[in-house]
């Protein structure tokens, strides 16, 4: 199963039997695990880089698998949530869902079924991570740019004419031009619809 | 008065034998007790067919059916008269709170061709009123069958008083019609009354025979309920069981229910009864429920376990008196023999003493020869010198059979050798000793009797001979028997409704090691199919496998151990490995609301004395209980501790909660049956639970904390040596 260097799986149960033998079946499929036996005990080495996924059992003494999840919500901890019910635990389950958790498995586990959604968190967890680092390069190459010529970007991502933007700033088109064409360099854009998709990822607009 | 009193006791005695006697090759006449709302030989008519069935079925019993009221059958229950009882789901369960009859299985009826375990009622008004709703029915006036019968009022009652209608109070008037109930659907399509109720199936019927049409009524509060095609308006409760007396023996009870159940829908007694056979017995706890809301039958009404216990206590205090009594004659005899003895060398002058201790004499003879309690004197050696007629009443030997013989003929083969070590060690150092003996009679049946034997001193100081008296208790303790194996019934079944409340929570319990077993099997495919694996570690997940099934093994074996019905039987125990298994089974229970479980036990605790079981039951029971009362608290702490620890003189075990705690005017009922605060469960746990320890020589209490939730702590007597010698002598007994 193909995944990240940086991606583990925590498990988070109670029972050490289940705990063991998850850990065994995830082995065989070369996926690292780290567990846990409380939900306290997962809070207390958590830290927010961690990636991965978060195998949670819903049902357990002290802390449960649900107010792990409102905690790590409190936290804003992204770590995709796969939750583990019995048989019969469905109204568990859509609580869960609702709470965001990614999906939800029952015990006794199909391996098959398992690793899917395994995968399935693993992909979104990814996805998320990429998300986020590209957001912070566009915000790095924003910051580079001198206020004047973030000014010029805004207008230029509204879509407006050069001549329009010089007037507003009250200096000449030649002056945007050159604005532009620094904007374009610095932010490394090579077409207007690239510079505009950047823009949107640094949640400007 | 003592004559009389032990002919009419004796009496009794042979009534209980007779019961529990059927000797072979004998026809044993049985008594079937059958409601007959709609008199006498509607009720033969139907039920007839149904006996002939049993007589066919089981050879060597003449089954009778006999149609009573309500009121002359808990009065033939009462007297002993019946074997069997067949009545409505209402009147069953008041018989089975103040009888203790049993149900054994549970009436098919026939409704429009199909087999139906379930009946209700129907709540209805005429289409063209403006009564929409049971609210409605404010001022109106309302028809039912009579004020107690089930189907036919009481149903619909709870559902009046559940939308807030008193029928007493908020209705114009109630008028009862009896049977047939057609009247009550006439009557309302007539406009005679504006409402009424009656059981389900019937305006379906007399629309079938064409008598009125379904769209004349409104019914009221319609419900729908899968697999129930009939209107109604009310809850559904089971249908009528066939219930065991006390008088039925297990075998007959148990013959009769095989024979019912395989009855098929096509025999002849199925047909003439409109039904379509039987079926296992139900659940009738949603018949109490509409007894506790109504508070009426057992519930208006409580009896105790206890009530045996306090009917026998003045024969006891007689018993005790009578003894006093007898003993200080004895002496008084002695004594007034060695007088005679002065007197006769004082003869001239002490005549007129000599009289008068003649006289007193002659009335001492006459009251040994009258008094209850069985007198018996032996030389030193032991053989009988004189036995008074009690002695003969009892034993049913007569006073020439067993002169010159030593009481050794009464034995019974239930006592060791030990005891009667003992009791020579005793009597021989000259020391009074007193023990119940079980003896037999001359027919070979055994005498339970609670003896004093003296021994008596010549004026040397030596030995000069032995008195024995006793007390019949035979009565008392075969009461006593009967009472505790009715309460091992009820302990039994309460302990299969909490497995059965717990099901889900066992269900989840045996999914963990299934899943752990699931995942290391799954994880070898892998490994052995990828080719990439050490030997060593497949072993090790295989063993793990191996260990996992043998967790489900013992959760299974747990259970089944809790619900078997085995004979109460008492052994030494370890008070910490019981409360052990009762926090396993407990376990998941607690796991799902999120309670941490903590056990701490008290170290090197002496042996107690006990039915496993049952106490493993207490545990649980309270156990659970803290477990509700903590649910609600969704805000607290939830945590749960079980401590145990111990005197010396007796083990404690407490449970301890941080729950919504006790309310003052509930404390005091706690222990009542049938009381509860919760919306689902019977009310007989913490009842059964202190009869249980009650019964092993305990006690049972209840307090809050002094921040948060409540403390339930029981205790029980440790094991004294006594105790080992008993349980032989009661296992023979029981």
């Amino acid at each position: 199963m193909p995944h990240s260097v940086n991606q583990t799986i925590y498990v988070v149960d109670d029972d050490q039997a289940v705990r063991e033998s998850l850990c065994w079946l995830l082995e065989s499929v070369d996926l690292p695990v780290v567990t846990y036996a409380s939900a306290q005990e997962f809070l207390a080495n958590y830290n927010p880089e961690m990636g991965g996924c978060l195998i949670l059992d819903v049902r357990m003494p002290g802390m449960s698998g649900l107010e792990l999840q409102n905690k790590l919500t409190e936290i804003e901890c992204t770590l995709p949530i796969l939750i583990v019910t019995g048989h019969g635990d469905v109204p568990m389950a859509v609580r869960a869902l609702k709470n965001g958790a990614v999906d939800f498995i029952e015990k006794p586990f199909n391996d098959q079924k398992l690793l899917e959604r395994i995968q399935h968190c693993l992909d979104q967890d990814r996805a998320q991570r990429e998300a986020r680092s590209m957001q912070r390069i566009m915000q790095a190459r924003y910051e580079q740019l001198t206020p004047r010529e973030q000014e010029v970007l805004v207008r230029v991502v509204a879509g407006k004419l050069n001549k329009v933007i010089a007037t507003e700033l009250g200096i000449s088109s030649k002056t945007v031009e050159a604005h532009r064409a620094n904007i374009m360099e610095k932010m490394h854009a090579s077409s207007l619809a690239e510079l505009v998709t950047m823009c949107v990822t640094v949640g400007l607009r | 008065m003592c004559m009389t009193g032990w002919l009419s006791r004796l009496g009794i005695l042979a009534l209980l034998l007779q019961a529990s006697m059927a000797t072979a090759g004998e026809i044993q006449e049985i008594s079937i007790g059958v409601l007959a709302f709609r008199g006498e030989e509607h009720a033969l008519r139907r039920w007839q067919p149904t006996a002939d069935y049993l007589n066919e079925e089981i050879p060597g019993y003449e089954f009778e059916i006999r149609p009573l009221t309500a009121e002359d059958m808990r009065s033939a229950v009462a007297q002993n008269e019946l074997h069997f009882v067949l009545t409505n789901p209402g009147h069953y369960v008041e018989l089975e709170a103040a009888y203790g009859v049993t149900r054994i299985v549970t009436l098919k009826s026939l409704r429009r061709g199909q087999p139906y375990t379930r009946f209700g009622a129907v709540i209805f008004t005429r289409a063209d009123t403006r009564i929409r709703s049971l609210a409605d029915l404010r001022d109106h006036s309302f028809m039912a069958v009579g004020p107690k019968a089930f189907g036919g009022y009481r149903m619909a009652w709870r559902e009046l008083r559940a939308a807030g209608i008193e029928p007493d109070s908020d209705l114009s008037r109630v008028e009862y019609t009896g049977f047939p109930q057609d009247d009550i659907v006439y009557a309302v399509r007539d406009g005679r009354v504006d409402a009424g109720t009656v059981r389900t199936g019937l305006l379906e019927s007399l629309a079938a025979r064409g008598v009125i049409r379904l769209d004349e009524f409104r019914i009221l509060q319609p419900r729908h309920t899968e697999g129930f095609p009939f209107l109604h308006s009310t809850r559904l409760y089971p249908e009528w069981p066939l219930a065991r007396t006390r008088t039925a023996s297990d075998k007959l009870a148990e013959e009769v229910a095989v024979v019912l159940m395989t009855m098929v829908s096509s025999n002849r007694a199925a047909l003439n009864g409109n039904y379509a056979g039987w079926t296992v017995p139900h659940d009738y706890s949603s018949v109490h429920a509409l007894f506790r809301d109504l508070q009426v039958g057992p519930y208006a009404v409580r009896p105790t376990f206890n009530a045996t216990a306090a009917r026998y206590s003045h024969w006891v205090l007689l018993g005790v008196l009578a003894l006093f009594m007898l003993v200080a004659v004895i002496f008084y005899i002695r004594r007034l023999k060695g007088q005679l003895t002065q007197t006769l060398g004082f003869l001239d002058e002490e005549a007129s003493l000599r009289e008068q201790g003649q006289e007193e004499l002659r009335k001492l003879s006459q009251a040994l020869g009258q008094i209850a309690d069985s007198v018996m004197i032996t030389d030193q050696a032991g053989e009988i010198e004189y036995v008074n007629p009690a002695f003969e009443q009892i034993t049913g030997y007569s006073s020439e059979e067993v002169l010159g013989f030593t009481p050794a003929m009464l034995r019974s083969g239930e006592h060791d050798n030990d005891f009667y070590r003992d009791m020579w060690h005793t009597i021989l150092s000259g020391n009074p000793f007193q023990a119940q003996f079980i003896n037999r009679r001359k027919d070979g049946t055994l005498v339970y009797e609670d003896k004093t034997i003296t021994p008596l001193k010549a004026a040397d100081g030596s030995i000069d001979c032995f008195v024995a008296t006793g007390t019949d208790v035979t009565e008392i303790r075969l009461a006593e028997q009967d009472r505790r194996r009715h309460q091992d019934d009820m302990a039994h079944v309460s302990r299969v409704g909490m497995m059965g409340e717990m099901a889900s929570s066992i269900a989840h319990e045996l999914n963990q090691p299934l899943a752990a077993i699931a995942n290391y099997a799954q994880g070898c495919v892998r490994r052995l199919s990828s080719k990439e694996y050490k030997v060593g570690q497949i072993i090790a997940a295989l063993e793990n496998i191996n260990q996992q099934s043998k967790r489900s093994g013992e959760i299974i074996r747990r259970l089944r151990s809790f619900v078997s019905k085995g004979e109460s039987k008492r052994m030494r125990a370890d008070i910490n490995q019981i409360v052990q298994n009762a926090a396993s089974l407990a376990y998941f229970e607690a796991r799902k609301k999120g309670i941490i479980l903590r056990l701490n036990f008290g170290t090197n605790l002496p042996p107690i004395h006990a039915d496993v079981i049952q106490i493993e039951q207490v545990v649980l029971n309270l156990v659970r209980n803290a477990i509700d009362a903590m649910a609600r608290n969704l805000w607290n702490k939830r945590e749960l501790r079980i401590h145990t620890w111990s005197d010396g003189r007796q083990v404690v075990v407490a449970v301890w909660d941080t729950g919504h705690g006790l309310l003052p005017e509930d404390q005091r009922r706690l222990f009542d049956p049938f009381f509860t605060t919760k919306q689902h469960g019977m009310g007989m746990g913490l009842s059964i639970s202190r009869s249980i320890i009650e019964a092993h020589g305990g006690s049972l209490s209840a307090t809050n904390n002094s921040d948060q939730g409540a403390t339930f702590r029981f205790t029980l007597p440790v094991m004294r040596d006594v105790d080992e010698e008993n349980e032989i002598s009661y296992e023979h007994a029981s």
